[in-house]
């Protein structure tokens, strides 16, 4: 008789173990659950934020798609060095309308830098050889609106190239990487570097043995 | 305590004083720039930058005025301005008049060598220019916003008198 109950308490007190482990082990389940959904949309809206920088770098290069034609103008009515300025002009645009404001692509970016940069040095030696083009206050305004966009590109680049930072930290560093790897499935970006910057710097990054 | 019987005291003085810069702007109005986390008037507003959204709420009449006016340039800008100041809230009103406070109480605090015991010195200290660098670098990236907010294309020097610049 005695054994019995002494069974029957074992069996009440396993059956109240396995339930306690069986809540611990659900209660485990929702907060892992949980954990995992916040952090996939955390990686989930970085990314849209690198996308978003990325887009505000490429419409600022575009929106000098409406400054430039009016440089042409000027520029054309200055026949010696419209040829060498135009040509550069038109290379610009082209480069900027191959730019996808979708895609990220650094790539791009460095082709619509350079030209940029070559197209600058082109109209700053023809305002030197014409000192009426400086004086007129047209080309001044829109110097100055191409030299605004400039710096506005240079600051969208840096803005897009910490959000690079902060979404590749995102899905490298424990425990998002295993989220990122059975989850999300994103990605590291790759931030844009100026290869003509680094080549007058003489300095790359490198990492040691 | 310490878990035994030993009590330990620590002094902190705190202060809950705001200051403030009323500066006419002109060429922003109807968005507020803050880190004070309140509930503002307007159109909550995120830019593109992870950065700058973490440090920063902005709300703004409408989305229109708030992407106009953050461009990246006045982003880094603003978090220049930041790094000198805590708790800053930037706030255009509708006649673009910005109200930038904060919580530093040093703006306008500059380093005295001497005092009563020397009068003489003291003199020419104070009849001496007293620079403020960091009101100047205030009113430096405070040019800058004002610069990159203007219409490149709008001749602004017949109405100069109403809205002049605010170089020190």
């Amino acid at each position: 008789m005695q054994a019995k109950i002494i069974l029957e308490l074992d069996l009440k007190l396993y059956k109240g173990n396995a339930m306690e482990l069986l809540y611990i082990l659900i209660g485990v389940a929702i907060i892992t659950a949980i954990i995992t959904i916040v952090i996939h949309n955390g990686i989930i809206s970085r990314r849209n934020t690198v996308v978003r920088s990325w887009s505000n770098v490429i419409t600022y290069e575009r929106q000098q798609n409406v400054t430039l034609p009016e440089l042409e103008k000027h520029a054309a009515e200055y026949k010696d060095h419209e040829s060498e300025l135009l040509s550069k002009i038109t290379a610009l645009r082209s480069a900027i309308d191959q730019a996808s404001s979708g895609e990220v692509s650094t790539d791009n970016l460095k082709a619509i830098e350079t030209h940029t940069a070559s197209m600058l040095g082109s109209f700053k030696v023809a305002i030197e050889a014409y000192p009426n083009l400086e004086m007129a206050s047209v080309t001044k305004s829109l110097m100055k609106e191409i030299s605004e966009l400039q710096d506005n590109i240079a600051a969208a680049i840096t803005i897009f190239n910490r959000n690079v930072e902060a979404f590749n930290t995102g899905i490298q560093t424990f425990p998002n990487n295993l989220v990122n790897i059975m989850v999300t499935k994103e990605k590291s970006y790759q931030s844009f570097q100026n290869e003509e910057a680094i080549d007058s710097l003489g300095f790359t990054l490198a990492r040691g043995e | 305590m310490n878990g035994k019987t030993q009590v330990r005291t620590r002094a902190v003085y705190d202060h809950f004083d705001r200051f403030s810069l009323i500066i006419p702007f002109k060429f922003a109005s109807d968005i507020a720039i803050v880190q004070d986390r309140n509930k503002h008037q307007g159109i909550f507003w995120e830019t593109a930058s992870i950065d700058f959204n973490k440090k920063f709420g902005v709300y703004a009449k409408t989305k229109e005025t708030a992407a106009k006016f953050l461009t990246p340039k006045i982003i880094i800008e603003i978090e220049k301005l930041e790094a000198c100041y805590s708790n800053l809230n930037l706030e255009f009103n509708q006649n673009g008049d910005l109200c930038l406070s904060f919580s530093n109480g040093d703006t306008l605090r500059a380093t005295r060598n001497h005092g009563l015991d020397e009068p003489k010195a003291f003199i020419e200290e104070i009849k001496c220019h007293t620079q403020l660098g960091k009101l100047d670098t205030t009113l430096d990236i405070v040019h800058t916003l004002m610069k990159y907010s203007d219409n490149n294309f709008t001749d602004y020097t017949d109405a100069g008198k109403n809205h002049p610049r605010i170089r020190p």
